[in-house]
């Protein structure tokens, strides 16, 4: 479901996702997301595997 | 540190979530919630490089006369913390649009007010709330432009005229879920007021 998809935007603090984004489908199955924890080893993988990040800024309170 | 990362790339507000390319340079953003639908849309827009913050300064050139556009490309500006970028083109509203005809002139004048306010430009809030109320009463944002005139008083503290504008609230708009909080905010302000006259009189 796409709700459940929406869920990483709540949570820790600043996530980074590596390229899943840009290969999702129009239909937006549900897809595991590996999220990066460290800006660093995103741009690192990022520069490895040429695909975009996506950055999440994000808050608990 | 994650606030490294948001001061490098000027994130201001959550949820903020950026689209860079390998390297780490922004494509753009999108700021605040959206519907899953509307976001991956925006998403997938960056990515084939549509209807980004770039694409938009590039056609201010043809289109800046145009203030739906020039609403977007402020709120851009101010979604990628640009804030001076932001201001210029608020400032251009009321004279492209002097009748609000687009509903985005008093939207304009509020976020001009709320930049006045970053800035601690408190008589400049004012001035830009003050135009809401005097030239579109009616518009959406009357009620936030009364709430920022009495705000940019408090701040000054200048007690008795936050008091008489968060009353002048309860009066306007007596239903209003904000009401009994612009009821509270004039009581605050009433004592306020009677404790500095009474420090002045001791």
């Amino acid at each position: 479901m796409e709700r459940g998809r929406l869920s990483w935007i709540a949570g820790a603090l600043a996530v980074v996702l590596v390229g899943a984004c840009a290969r999702t489908t129009p239909k937006h199955e549900a897809v595991g997301i590996a999220w990066k924890t460290t800006f660093d080893t995103a741009l690192a993988d990022a520069g490895t595997t040429g695909r975009p990040i996506l950055l999440d800024f994000y808050t608990d309170w | 540190m994650d606030t490294v990362t948001a001061a490098r790339y000027r994130v201001a507000s959550y949820p903020t979530i950026l689209v860079l390319k390998p390297d780490g340079t922004e494509i753009d953003r999108v700021v605040g919630y959206y519907r899953a639908p509307e976001f991956m849309g925006l998403v997938e827009d960056y990515l084939a490089g549509r209807n980004t913050l770039g694409s938009m300064i590039a056609a201010e050139a043809t289109q800046g006369q145009d203030p739906r556009f020039v609403a977007r490309l402020a709120d851009r500006y101010y979604e990628h913390g640009l804030y001076p970028e932001a201001e210029s083109r608020y400032e251009r509203m009321l004279p492209l649009d002097p009748k609000n005809q687009t509903d985005l002139v008093d939207d304009a004048l509020t976020s001009l007010a709320r930049l006045s306010r970053k800035s601690k430009d408190y008589p400049g809030e004012r001035k830009f709330a003050q135009i809401v109320l005097d030239r579109f009463p009616q518009s959406d944002q009357a009620k936030t432009a009364l709430l920022q005139v009495a705000d940019s008083y408090k701040r000054e503290e200048s007690w008795t005229r936050a008091r008489d504008r968060y009353l002048d609230y309860t009066k306007r708009y007596p239903g209003d879920e904000d009401a009994p909080w612009a009821q509270e905010q004039a009581d605050t302000m009433a004592a306020r007021a009677e404790r500095a006259h009474g420090k002045r009189g001791a």
